[in-house]
């Protein structure tokens, strides 16, 4: 495959109460979108564990967005925090491993924020296509 | 200092206090771990090679939980129980420390920034340790060659487990690393780089740094420059130092606001 | 609460690492390895570090057990068993001589137990049929480097391998087979050296290879050959060394002249140029160490494998100095002891000729009896004279034939023509569930004794924990039933008595006794209390005198690919198991990390076959036919299947060939020819 026809590879988990309602929503709203990423349901984003985004990066995946309720808003209380809390070390990680950081994000949609989830997909998409292929490049 | 730890250790046993005492013993030509009771000859208790006793004490709370020990112990050890206690795997209140300080010499060696156990009872505490450690260069992360020196260290990897068998801090019931879902079972070495990433992550807020885990590597991976950075983030970002204080949660468990999360307990890595 | 650390040595392979067992209250609760140790150095391989797991398994032999009128095996005491072995035996030797019994030792067991074996059998049955597994792996180093060099053991040691310049690494998946040996090698390599690989498969060491050849298998001759063409050609030789410390060169050097390059590069595949650059590299390096195993040894021309491989060794003066030599990295923790305790149907213990009469008056001497001149049957010979009625009686020591020989429904039919036949086992093997009176044996951690690690290094095993059940160590066992045969001289009270004995009669040994093996190994030449050991073998001086060159020539593998079995199996270990898997099955961390055997298949072949990764196929050959998961993967050749030995219910062992080397009487177990097939209906 040839650098212009890359495509990136971008899987998005979504909480199952907050998240994924408003990618729901997105959707049925016909809100325009890249099409380069999946959408994984997990429970909370506390549910998230770092270790997806090791697999993912090893299996050439481009991108790992995570997303969850609104701090404060999570239907397990905390699970957000811990993930934000995750999220941290892991950017971390992703320096020292030299892998860009910006290729793993963590943010928060709620049921009702359609909008902002069609606004934070075409960000993150957009800054993956700029990042290019995954040095990890597993898949390819 | 062999001659003051026997003295020392002498008197720990004939205070009674404690079934017996955890050391190292020269015998047969091999340096090992050795359980020494009270009336026990103490000639051959030796000081070094440091082994991973905190492991050793982990078993011991596993098969007599009701035995009282004492340990003699470095500083890294100490703040390995530290972390133990705070998963449950050790009872603090079971063990007595024998404080072992490590001379200047060895605290270079190990290119240690944390110091002496709280109560030295065998040496003096170490003066004068770098406020931070060094860390080798890494190359440029920019053009890949940071990447590229990891590949290479991870690929000479013989999926041994040492790193994971012999940290004392490793405590978990099912290692995530030995499972199928994340790390496919029998290849070497082990894909890049999961197998590694997973230690890494876990270690986090819990590597005390004694370097167990590169002295079992049997092709010497620099294991401790990952971990050591992830260390010195997380003090960074949650103002936590591992292996201090018994009542400070791992912040990974804690909320933003530092209360504990009470949804889940920890499993796997936290 | 009991604690005890017992300083002991590893179990599995010939590395020799040393460890401290974890001993809580009278039970194994874990592994460290002992970081003064100069193998192990703190570190373990993942079997080493799992050694103590299957140790206290449910499923281990806890009582004598003998085969009833219902063609069970019922538990039976100890005296039952052994008078009842007794009799029988006695039985079959009188009706029908010592020879119609065969003998086979372990080299999983100690070096004091092997000599009790070997004495046993040559001193109380009368009969020189006794063999173990090292048939079955280095039985063609013990006879190519015993007539090159005059010594079939490792020339250097372990820990001097990363001394070298250049490695060459052959028929070794040493990282997997050695893990501290192969570790040693990665280090080098890292440090500077140079690593060249040759073998068919893809192994970790070849993929960081500076040079990875991969040749036809069953084709090293021709390599080797041409690799020393080119050296010649090049006037890479070591003329001073050839002139002082060899002869034979003239004879050999006419041979050399026809195997170019080119000639190479149509036997084996390999394209001249690169072997081209391998021969230089090598030839150019001031240290130059070989390091080989079964990828040269199994074959029917495995001997002279092995003498090409020592030919290039001493073409280039690679020989009696640091980081230099042939080292045939030999597989299991004692099958180097196991040899040199002579368990082989043709040498007393240091490799001692049955057929010398001075040999044979000294141990008549020694044991107060008269050996028999008639030279002994080896392992496949042994199956094949069960098979025909000849071999009435076995007594199988710790083995496994039923999973590690070839032909395994030959095997399955000899064993059980026989009138009586005896194991010995922790566990109940394949082989032992077929026998007429299974005896259970204490494991290595239950029990004293010495293992010879393959750099002839001999080192302690120590008891850390009672045997379990009634089970016995073996060299209790291997007396008493010498004592129901009416035997003298088996009255010993411990392995220490017996290593007394043994240094004795084994030259090599002379220097050991277990006092001064408490401060660590000792490397064999040990002759005198004096000696310090020899961690370098041929210094001044080869064992024979000089280097001998043969001249060798290419041979065909016995079975080639043909129309009805069109591919080329071959077969061998991993890391995560050992043997026929009797112990690394049974160790959970082990057994989950691989739990089941498969056949490596190269994309290519996969998709003409239409199998995808993880299908079941039925691999066949002329001799049988398993059912086994694919492995689709690139680290075989096209045209090439492998399959690991370890899994009963997958057997690669049904399929091999037992053809003989002619002179090791060693099996081609790297080549037979194979179809392979989808299962229908197989997801
Ligand atoms: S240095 Fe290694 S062995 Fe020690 S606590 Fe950290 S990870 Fe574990
Ligand atoms: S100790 Fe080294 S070789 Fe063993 S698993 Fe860990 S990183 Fe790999
Ligand atoms: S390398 Fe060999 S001797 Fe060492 S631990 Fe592994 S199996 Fe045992
Ligand atoms: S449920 Fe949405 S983040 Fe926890």
């Amino acid at each position: 495959m040839t650098e212009d026809e890359w495509e990136p590879k971008i899987l998005v988990f979504c909480c199952n109460w907050c998240s994924y309602a408003g990618a729901d929503l997105a959707g049925v709203a016909r809100l325009q979108m890249p099409t380069h990423f999946r959408v994984l349901r997990v429970m909370c984003s506390g549910r998230f564990k770092p270790e997806y985004a090791f697999k993912a990066m090893e299996q050439g995946i481009d991108g790992v967005f995570v997303l969850g309720c609104h701090i404060g808003d999570c239907h397990y209380l905390e699970g957000n925090h811990r993930a934000k809390k995750r999220f941290e070390v892991l950017e971390d990680m992703m320096v020292h491993l030299g892998v860009e950081p910006g290729r793993i994000k963590i943010d928060w949609v709620s049921a009702s924020e359609g909008v902002r989830f069609q606004a934070v997909i075409t960000e993150f998409v957009a800054h993956i296509k700029e990042l290019g292929p995954s040095p990890l490049g597993g898949g390819r | 200092m062999s001659e003051e730890a026997r003295g020392v250790v002498a008197e720990v046993l004939a205070k009674g206090e404690v079934d017996g005492v955890l050391g190292l013993r020269e015998d047969e030509g091999a340096v090992g771990p050795h359980y020494f009771r009270k009336g026990d000859d103490l000639d051959s208790l030796v000081l070094s090679p440091k082994y991973a006793l905190p492991l050793v004490l982990r078993w011991f709370r596993l098969h007599s939980p009701d035995t009282r020990v004492g340990a003699v112990l470095r500083g890294c050890e100490e703040r390995a129980l530290v972390e133990l206690s705070k998963r449950r795997q050790v009872d603090l209140e079971m063990i007595e420390v024998i404080g072992l300080a490590c001379t200047a010499e060895e605290a270079k060696e190990c290119g240690c920034v944390n110091g002496s156990p709280t109560n030295v009872m065998i040496g003096t505490p170490t003066e004068g340790l770098p406020e931070r450690r060094e860390f080798l260069a890494l190359p440029d992360a920019d053009d890949g060659a940071r990447l590229d020196y990891w590949k290479a260290q991870y690929s000479k990897c013989i999926k041994c487990y040492g790193c994971k068998n012999v940290c004392p801090v490793c405590a978990c019931e099912v290692c995530m690393m030995a499972d199928h879902g994340w790390v496919r079972g029998g290849s070497l070495p082990p894909k890049f780089a999961t197998f590694h990433l997973i230690k890494a992550y876990h270690m986090a807020d819990r590597c005390i740094e004694c370097r167990e885990c590169e002295a079992a590597c049997p092709v010497s991976i620099p294991l401790t420059e990952m971990y050591g950075r992830l260390l010195r983030d997380v003090e960074r970002r949650f103002d936590y130092v591992t292996g201090a204080d018994p009542e400070q949660r791992p912040p990974l468990l804690t909320t933003l606001m530092d209360e504990p999360i009470l949804e889940e307990e920890e499993e796997g890595g936290g | 609460m009991e604690y005890k650390s017992v300083l002991t040595t590893c179990p599995y392979c010939g590395c020799g690492c040393n460890m401290f067992l974890q001993v809580i209250d009278g039970h194994l609760v874990g592994t460290l390895p002992s970081k003064t140790h100069e193998i192990s150095r703190g570190s373990l391989c993942i079997k080493g570090w799992n050694s103590h797991e299957w140790v206290e398994s449910p499923d281990r032999l806890r009582t004598p057990l003998i085969r009833g009128e219902d063609g069970e095996l019922h538990p039976a005491s100890w005296d039952e068993a052994l008078d009842l072995i007794g009799s029988r035996l006695q039985a079959i030797i009188d009706d029908h001589g010592g020879d119609a019994v065969g003998l086979l030792s372990s080299a999983r067991c100690t070096n004091e137990e092997n000599y009790l074996m070997q004495k046993l059998a040559r001193a109380v049955v009368g009969t020189n049929n006794i063999d173990h597994c090292a048939r079955l792996c280095h039985a063609s180093t013990v006879a190519g480097l015993a007539g090159t060099l005059g010594s079939g053991a490792m020339t250097n040691s372990t820990p001097d391998i990363p001394l070298a310049d250049c490695i060459l690494v052959t028929g070794s998946n040493t990282v997997e087979q050695h893990p501290l040996i192969g570790s040693r090698v990665i280090l080098a390599k890292e440090r500077g050296a140079k690593l060249i690989v040759v073998d068919p498969r893809e192994t970790p060491l070849s993929t960081m290879a500076d040079i990875w050849l991969h040749q036809r298998p069953g084709t090293d001759v021709a390599w080797l050959n041409a690799m020393m063409h080119v050296i010649l050609r090049e006037g890479l030789e070591d003329s001073e060394f050839i002139e002082a410390r060899t002869e034979g060169f003239e004879e050999m050097r006419p041979v050399l002249d026809r195997y170019t390059p080119q000639v190479s590069e149509e036997i084996t595949g390999i394209p001249a140029a690169e072997l081209e650059a391998a021969a230089r590299m090598y030839a150019s390096a001031d240290k130059g160490c070989i390091l080989y195993s079964m990828g040269i040894t199994q074959h029917t021309n495995g001997t002279d494998n092995v003498k090409s491989v020592a030919n290039l060794a001493l073409l280039t003066g690679n020989m009696g100095r640091k980081g230099t030599g042939v080292n045939p990295l030999r597989g299991q923790n004692n099958v180097q002891g196991a040899c040199d305790m002579g368990a082989l149907y043709n040498v007393f213990p240091g490799y001692q000729k049955v057929a010398d009469e001075a040999a044979r008056a000294k141990f008549d001497e020694a044991w107060g009896v008269t050996c028999s001149d008639v030279t002994g049957l080896t392992v496949v010979e042994m199956m094949h004279a069960a098979h025909d009625g000849k071999m009435k009686g076995m007594l199988i020591l710790g083995e496994n034939p039923m999973l590690s020989d070839p032909d395994i429904n030959h095997v399955r039919e000899a064993l059980s023509t026989l009138d009586l036949l005896v194991v010995i086992d922790i566990f109940l093997s394949e082989t032992a569930a077929m026998a007429d009176i299974v005896l259970p044996a204490a494991s290595w951690a239950e029990r004293e004794g010495t293992f010879t690690a393959t750099d002839r290094r001999v080192q302690r095993i120590r008891k850390a924990i009672e045997p379990v059940g009634e089970s016995r160590p073996d060299w209790r066992i291997i007396c008493d039933i010498a004592g129901r045969l009416g035997a003298e001289g088996f009255d010993f009270q411990s392995p220490v008595h017996i290593m007394e004995e043994v240094v004795t009669v084994t030259p090599q040994y002379g220097g050991i006794d277990y006092e001064r093996l408490e401060e660590g190994g000792l490397q064999w030449p040990c002759p005198s209390p004096d000696h310090p050991g020899t961690p370098i073998l041929h210094v001044d001086k080869f064992t024979r005198g000089l280097g001998l060159f043969s001249a060798v020539e290419h041979q065909e593998p016995n079975e080639l690919p043909d129309d009805e079995y069109p591919m080329t199996l071959t077969t061998g270990r991993m890391m995560f198991h050992y043997h026929t898997g009797t112990q690394t099955r049974r160790t959970p961390a082990l057994d989950q990390e691989v739990p089941t055997g498969y056949v490596e298949l190269n994309p290519e072949d996969a998709k003409r076959l239409g199998v995808n990764d993880g299908q079941m196929v039925e691999v066949k050959s002329r001799r049988g036919k398993i059912h086994i998961p694919a492995e689709v993967t690139e680290k075989v050749q096209p045209g090439v299947v492998f399959i690991p030995f370890h899994f009963a219910e997958c057997a690669a062992n049904l399929l091999t060939n037992p053809a003989l080397d002619p002179v090791a009487k060693i099996p081609e177990f790297k080549v037979c020819a194979v179809s392979v097939e989808p299962v229908k209906g197989g997801a």
